[in-house]
């Protein structure tokens, strides 16, 4: 078999659903329903809110104020300077946004891009690549054809 | 509002996502029947909070750590008693009976953190950042885990024959 592409895989997968809970599962989880919340009415919580700050800023007030330290942050010659050296970008979801006109009144379709994007890092030179991944998403109008 | 919260909404609910949410409970625990358990507290835990129907990527994030919660208290449970039961995770079409055998095999044999993310992708449903927040991950590490679940299978379909 040749190796198949990540849709053929999905294609695959999508022929398959999760087994279905049995009947017995299903009927206790219909009468596992939660009770409908009661909800607090003001009279009761307003005064019960207004205890808690209260209580709260007094706290505030008495905690002794401590000092605190300045970020430790790495300067430039501490740094190891990384270099890409390579690059790879994935197309991983498509979604439709809708329909909207765009500056011209001309409808366009929004699309919503997913990448992942995988950058190769090299310290050293000699060194093995570094990978790091990144979610990178874009929206692009696609112009519709009009009559 | 309040129609949403009407009986027949949390068993629509339940007729809608159960079976998705099942799949990730058996997968996160150890047998049948803690799936069950920590799936009808999950369910009711989230609808509770929500107040109604929950967002799916919250249902998940808890199914996941009700599990974890199960696995520390029954850290000590033999392991015979733990590997008694294995129910199918997958219903295939008719036609596919053999593939079907391969991938789920090789589906339980991904490594745990590879199989989450397709699990919640594909079959949850989920977009990768909403992986990335049931399973507490940056979402960039959800979507290198996706690339890699579906590299394994490409690795499997191709050496083994069908």
């Amino acid at each position: 078999m040749n190796a198949p592409n990540d849709e053929e895989i999905e294609a695959l997968l999508g022929r398959f659903s999760p087994a279905s809970p049995d009947a017995a599962l299903m009927a206790r989880l219909r009468a596992a329903k939660p009770p409908k919340q009661r909800i607090l009415r003001p009279v009761i919580w307003l005064p019960l809110a207004a205890a808690a700050a209260a209580a709260l800023a007094f706290a505030i007030h008495e905690t002794p104020q401590e000092e605190i330290a300045p970020p430790i942050t790495e300067t430039a010659a501490e740094a190891s300077p990384r270099t890409p050296v390579a690059s790879r970008q994935h197309l991983m979801e498509v979604a439709d946004l809708g329909v909207v006109n765009d500056a011209s009144e001309q409808p366009v379709r929004l699309i919503r891009t997913t990448w992942l994007d995988e950058i190769y890092y090299v310290t050293r030179p000699g060194d093995a690549p570094q990978k790091e991944s990144q979610i990178r998403e874009e929206v692009m109008p696609i112009a519709l054809s009009t009559y | 509002m309040d129609s949403r919260r009407t009986e027949p909404d949390w068993d629509d609910w339940l007729a809608e996502n159960a079976a998705r949410f099942l799949l990730f409970a058996r997968q996160q625990t150890r047998c049948g029947q803690d799936a069950e358990d920590v799936l009808q507290e999950s369910l009711v835990e989230t609808w509770k909070r929500a107040d109604g129907r929950p967002e799916a990527a919250l249902v998940y994030a808890t199914i996941r750590r009700r599990a974890i919660d199960l696995g520390r208290r029954t850290e000590r449970r033999t392991r015979r008693e733990q590997a008694a039961e294995s129910p199918e995770l997958f219903t295939a079409a008719d036609d596919s009976e053999d593939t079907a055998a391969l991938l789920e095999k090789e589906i339980r044999r991904l490594p745990e953190a590879q199989r989450d993310v397709l699990t919640l992708k594909f079959w949850g449903g989920l977009t990768f950042a909403e992986v990335a927040t049931a399973l507490d991950i940056p979402p960039g590490t959800a979507a290198s885990r996706y690339r890699l679940a579906l590299d394994s299978l490409r690795h499997i379909l191709t050496t083994t024959p069908i």
